[in-house]
Parts: C-alpha cells; sequence; structure tokens
C-alpha cells in the first residue's frame, strides 16, 4: 500500500477517534444495530430517517454516524432471522436458513455469537480492501468529463433497475418515477419553472429526503398495516447463557467466512446487487462447497457465517461507487450521497482531493464502527434483542411521528407534510404491485446531476449526440449498461439450457 | 386485472399526462429554447413505451396461461388503518404550524395510536403520546437548538376564517 494512502488513513482516523465523533459512532452502531433488527426497518429507512437530524451536525461527524447506523443495521439485521425467524433486512433472508434452526435446537448463543464474528471478520478484510482500491478508482474517475459521467449514471440506473428479468421493465418505470420527480421545480440552467403548477413551495423542487422518507419509511409502514394484526405477538428469547463458539464451531468457520467475503465485496461494488444478493449467493456456494451439505437449513453454523460475512462485505463494497464516482449502489448508499450532497460536498474523486479529512475520515471510521458494533453484538445482544419485543402497533406510528418532524427540519416548514403523505401513498402503490423502489431512490439522487451533464455535454457537442459515443470510457460503459439489462435473459437462457443437459 | 395490467396502465398514463404538462413548459430564453424539455420529454416517451411493454408482456403471459403469484394474506382492517393514516397524516400537516408543535402532535399521535393500537389500550396511548411529544421536543430545543413551532392565535384564526 502506498505511504500516501497510509499518511491519508492516519489523517483519517484522527478525524475519527475526535471524542465527538467516536461518540456518534457509538450511538449510531447502537441505533443502526437496533434499526436492523427490527423487521421493516431497514438500513435505507432507518438512515433516511436519521438524516434530517444529522444537519446540525458538521459534515463528517454526520457521515460518520449515517455509516455507523448503516454498519450497525447490518449486524442487526440478523438477530431477528436467528430469534424470530423474521429477517431484520432483505441481507438478513439467508441467516434465517440455519440461524433459526440453531436457535431451536437452542444454540441462539452460538448463532448469535457467530453471526456478529463473520460480520466482523467480512467488514475488516473489505475495509482493507477497500483502503487499497478507493484511491485508483478515484483517480481513474478523474478522466470523466460530463458525457462519461452521464453514461455511467445510466449504467448506474439500468444495473439497478434489471436487477431480475421478470422486475425488469418494473425497474425501468420506477427509474423513470425517480426522475420525473427530480425534473420539478425551477431549472437551474434556463430558469424556467418545470412541473410547480404555481406552487411556491415547488419551485425549490421535491427534496430527495421527502421521497426517501416517504417512499421508504411511510410506504413501508403502509405496506405493513396489511399483516400488522395478523402477526400476534412475537415472543422473544431474552435470557441468554454465554454469547460465544466453541472451538469447533469456529473451526467450521472459518473458511467459509474467508472465501466468501471477496465474492460479498465484489457483489457490493457492482451497481444494483445488493446485500440480498450476495447474502444468498454465498450461502448457495458455501452449500455446494460443503462436506456436509445435507446439514444446510437444519442448523449448520457455517450456513449462517457465510452470508453474514458476504453480507458486511458487501455493505463496504457498496461504498466504493459511491465515494470514488459519485454513483450509489443500492438504496442506502443512493441515502447517503444524498447526504453527502446536502453538506455541500462534491460526491466523487473530487471529494478524496477536496475534503480528504471526510473521505478518509469516514473510511476510518469504518474499521472502528467493525469493532463496536462487535462489542455491541456480542456482549450486549442479549440487552438488544429486548427491542424486538416492541410490538409494531406502538412502533410504526412512532415512526411515523418521527418521519414528519424529520421532514420539517428540512425546511423548518410544514408545507412538504403533504407531499410526505402522498409520497407515502406511491411508495405503498409501489410495493403493492411489486414495483421496486431502490430505482427510483437512486434517480431520485442522481437525476439532477444526470440531467446536468447531459445538457452540458450537449452543449459542448453543439446539440450533437454523438458525444456519448466519443471515448473508449464511454463506450466501455454503454457495453455494461446493455450487459446489465441483458443478462437477466442471458443468465435465465443459460440456466435452462444447464437443466436441459442435465435432464439429457 | 392483472397486476402487471395496472402498472402497464399507469405508466402509459403518467407518461401521457407527465409529457403534455412537458409541453406546458415555457420556452428557454437563452440558449436553445426547447432545452428545459429536452430531459422530461425523454423520460416520458420512455416511460410510455414502458407501459406499452409491460402490457404487451402481461398479454402474452395471461394468454399462455400464466398465473399471478399470490400477494400473500392481508388483514381485511387493513384498508381502515390505511385511509385513517392518510387522513391523519394531512391533517397533521394544516394543524402543525397554527397550532404549534406540542399541540397538534399530542393530537396527532394519540389519535394515530388509537387508530393503530386500538382505543382499548388508552392509557398506554396516552402515556406514549406524552413521552414522545415532550422527548422529542426536548431534543429538538434543547440538544439539536432546532426551534418547533409554538400555538399561533393569528394564524388559527386565518385558517378558521379561511375554512369558513
Amino acid at each position: 500500500m502506498e505511504a500516501n494512502v497510509m499518511q491519508n488513513l492516519m489523517l483519517g482516523f484522527s478525524v475519527a477517534m475526535k471524542w465527538q465523533n467516536f461518540g456518534m459512532m457509538i450511538v449510531g452502531s447502537a441505533l443502526g444495530t437496533v434499526l436492523g433488527m427490527l423487521p421493516g426497518l431497514g438500513p435505507s429507512t432507518g438512515i433516511a430517517l436519521l438524516l434530517p437530524l444529522t444537519f446540525v451536525m458538521p459534515p463528517e461527524m454526520a457521515l460518520i454516524t449515517m455509516c455507523a447506523v448503516y454498519y450497525g443495521a447490518m449486524f442487526g439485521g440478523s438477530r431477528s432471522s436467528i430469534l424470530l425467524n423474521i429477517p431484520g433486512d432483505g441481507a438478513a433472508v439467508a441467516s434465517c436458513f440455519d440461524g433459526y434452526p440453531m436457535a431451536q435446537q437452542g444454540r441462539a448463543e452460538a448463532a448469535l455469537a457467530i453471526s456478529a464474528i463473520a460480520s466482523f471478520i467480512g467488514g475488516l478484510i473489505s475495509c482493507v480492501a477497500f483502503v487499497a482500491v478507493a484511491v485508483p478508482v478515484a483517480r481513474f474517475a478523474l478522466r470523466f468529463g460530463p458525457p462519461e459521467y452521464f453514461v455511467l449514471m445510466i449504467f448506474a440506473l439500468a444495473a439497478t433497475a434489471a436487477i431480475s428479468k421478470e422486475a425488469i421493465l418494473k425497474g425501468l418505470i420506477s427509474m423513470c418515477i425517480g426522475l420525473m420527480l427530480t425534473t420539478v421545480g425551477i431549472d437551474l440552467q434556463s430558469g424556467v419553472q418545470r412541473f410547480t403548477f404555481g406552487s411556491v413551495e415547488l419551485q425549490s423542487g421535491i427534496d430527495f429526503v421527502v421521497v426517501i422518507i416517504g417512499v421508504y419509511g411511510l410506504g413501508e409502514i403502509l405496506k405493513e398495516y396489511q399483516t400488522l394484526r395478523m402477526k400476534g405477538e412475537a415472543s422473544v428469547q431474552k435470557k441468554f447463557g454465554r454469547i460465544w463458539i466453541s472451538w469447533n464451531d469456529w473451526k467450521r468457520c472459518w473458511l467459509p467466512m474467508l472465501r466468501q467475503t471477496p465474492i460479498g465485496f465484489f457483489i457490493g461494488v457492482l451497481p444494483g446487487a445488493g446485500g440480498t444478493i450476495a447474502a444468498m449467493m454465498s450461502y448457495n456456494n458455501e452449500k455446494q462447497l460443503s462436506r456436509h451439505p445435507e446439514e444446510f437449513g437444519k442448523g449448520a453454523i457455517e450456513g449462517l457465517a457465510a452470508p453474514e460475512a458476504a453480507n458486511n462485505a458487501c455493505s463496504i463494497g457498496a461504498m466504493i461507487p459511491m465515494f470514488t464516482l459519485g454513483i450509489p449502489g443500492s438504496g442506502t448508499t443512493a441515502v447517503m450521497l444524498g447526504a453527502l450532497m446536502i453538506y455541500g460536498l462534491q460526491p466523487g474523486p473530487l471529494l478524496f482531493q477536496n475534503n480528504p479529512e471526510i473521505a478518509w475520515g469516514v473510511i476510518a471510521s469504518l474499521f472502528l464502527a467493525n469493532v463496536i458494533c462487535a462489542i455491541i453484538n456480542i456482549p450486549l445482544a442479549g440487552l438488544l434483542v429486548r427491542v424486538l419485543a416492541v410490538p409494531p402497533r406502538v412502533l410504526y406510528p412512532l415512526v411515523i411521528g418521527m418521519a414528519f418532524l424529520g421532514v420539517y427540519t428540512i425546511n423548518y416548514s410544514a408545507a412538504e407534510f403533504l407531499l410526505l403523505t402522498l409520497l407515502g401513498l406511491l411508495g405503498y402503490f409501489m410495493k403493492c404491485y411489486k414495483i421496486p423502489t431502490a430505482p427510483l431512490i437512486l434517480a431520485v439522487v442522481v437525476g439532477a446531476n444526470m440531467e446536468q451533464s447531459f445538457r452540458q455535454a450537449l452543449l459542448m457537442s453543439d446539440g450533437s449526440g454523438a458525444i456519448f459515443f466519443r471515448s473508449a470510457i464511454c463506450n466501455v460503459l454503454w457495453f455494461l449498461a446493455a450487459i446489465s439489462i441483458a443478462w437477466p435473459f442471458i443468465s435465465d437462457w443459460l440456466q435452462k439450457r444447464k437443466n436441459v443437459a442435465r435432464a439429457a | 386485472m392483472r397486476r402487471d395490467t395496472v402498472v402497464g396502465l399507469f405508466s402509459v398514463l403518467l407518461g401521457g399526462l407527465y409529457g403534455a404538462a412537458t409541453l406546458q413548459i415555457r420556452d428557454a430564453t437563452i440558449g436553445n429554447p426547447w432545452s428545459p424539455r429536452v430531459f422530461p420529454l425523454g423520460i416520458s416517451v420512455f416511460l410510455i413505451l414502458l407501459g406499452v411493454a409491460a402490457l404487451v408482456v402481461d398479454r402474452k403471459k395471461a394468454s399462455a396461461g400464466h398465473r399471478e403469484s399470490a400477494s400473500g394474506a392481508k388483514d381485511p382492517g387493513c384498508i381502515k388503518l390505511i385511509v385513517g393514516t392518510v387522513v391523519l397524516c394531512g391533517a397533521y400537516g394544516f394543524a402543525f404550524e397554527p397550532l404549534g408543535y406540542i399541540l397538534s402532535t399530542l393530537c396527532f399521535m394519540f389519535c394515530l395510536l388509537t387508530l393503530v393500537n386500538e382505543p382499548k389500550r388508552w392509557v398506554a396511548n396516552i402515556v406514549i403520546t406524552l413521552i414522545f411529544t415532550f422527548a422529542l421536543w426536548g431534543t429538538f430545543v434543547y440538544v439539536f437548538d432546532i426551534m418547533l413551532p409554538s400555538f399561533n392565535l393569528e394564524e388559527v384564526r386565518g385558517w378558521i376564517g379561511g375554512g369558513i
């Protein structure tokens, strides 16, 4: 590793270790763990709800807090998978497969411990990989001009929208709705009002925080109402023995954790492919590689360790495109990217040049938050899981109240409450009709920049669209965007061929 | 109606309305007069095409006998919860500034908890409402140094007068 990188990392540690930042890191990690545990409130919703509260903080503290919440949520997501068989978020689905059977067999302590240990190891290795990869990628991204950025955003949106063959059209529709929302307000380049319908409040545009809180927060709760009274009261194990693993458990887990971490990290770097895919892929991989595949699904400890390591590695990997290229790879990183913009920071390669204390402070905080989360999630697991006993019928009204207050702090105006409610209904509609919401959020965050890059590029070329194909970078990105759209169909075709060959 | 048919129709309709609204945008006075319309028009056309594609794919699936996956069991009372929450949220938006944070939030949270946590748990609902309202008020005012709106008699008069 370059000496320069080490110096910057030391600078980062000096920022992250300031007592105020360190204190917020602890608070964020604990809060994130709790939010991650609660089914229905994933990291995206959690960060979106907390985002307005960070407006009073300096940028580095706000970002460190949000990263800690994100990280804590990744650790916490598996708690409810293990104890209730209900994943805290999508990425913790694979933890249900063996985590819950382990708890049923009286091995909840080992399950809670290995999920935290695997998350810690996966996170730590990925942090090192992040440090190694971030600077070269950021340096490469300095070659990007407006046309390259426009095509890069097309690629990011296409990759997120085309996550599966079934949802490809719906993903693209979701993306278009997000882009539509970004065009509301006064056009900064021409001064013309667009889609304001005479409303003064809409002249400054729709704040992306309102969209995120509405679609993720309120929309999710309205959807959860559909089954609220059918769930009954959750009975959670509250008394535990020593939360740790045996030597035999460790021997079974160390290799699966190490070999699934790079897979999770790589999936995280790809736009669109999130923690759920990383966890599921690593679980299936591990099952294929295991000497005891028959034990998977019945409480195999490596079946819990592998997806947990991959899931956390993925969450770190997802931050690479966000910090180095300025494009979010997932809904959660989209929220964080938006936060960077709110603080007046330019996400992308220039962040490392212009604000090294922030970029490296956040990177260093990931190392520290990893340790803090491990401490919170192993010795304090028994205490924290009590949160799972809070019934959703009490929790949801509180979250709604918090959402409204958070929105008020954006402009100190209640004018956006109605907009929040309408966006909540939009989120509910999208969830009911199985339209993915992540492309919408990504589009809302990058939409304004995307249009700006598009128009700047056209100005540069006197209106000729050929500028979007002028460089090798543009062409490679177009190719990647096309592959992203075609990949679900290609993989489906390959699978069918494989099945036919197997049957023959 | 099949789920994807609704999505397709929604997409076509939304794209059409958005496109029509795009054409109403004023010309730019500097540079290309069409420049504020180009990007939204592209989105509109793409959205309509996606909607049409969704409808075509869905028709094909339907004629091939493909059945949609079940949407899962729903609580029959959920509509009451959803409509009630939306109405309360709208009312909170109108009442927040004239009534002030404390009064409006006390009413909003109590009504919302009564709706979601059921009226029979009224004692718990009152306690949670009070703790939530005052704890957040203290946090915002004393920790974050953010002033929340207080009761405004003039605004309430204007509000009632406007309503009448």
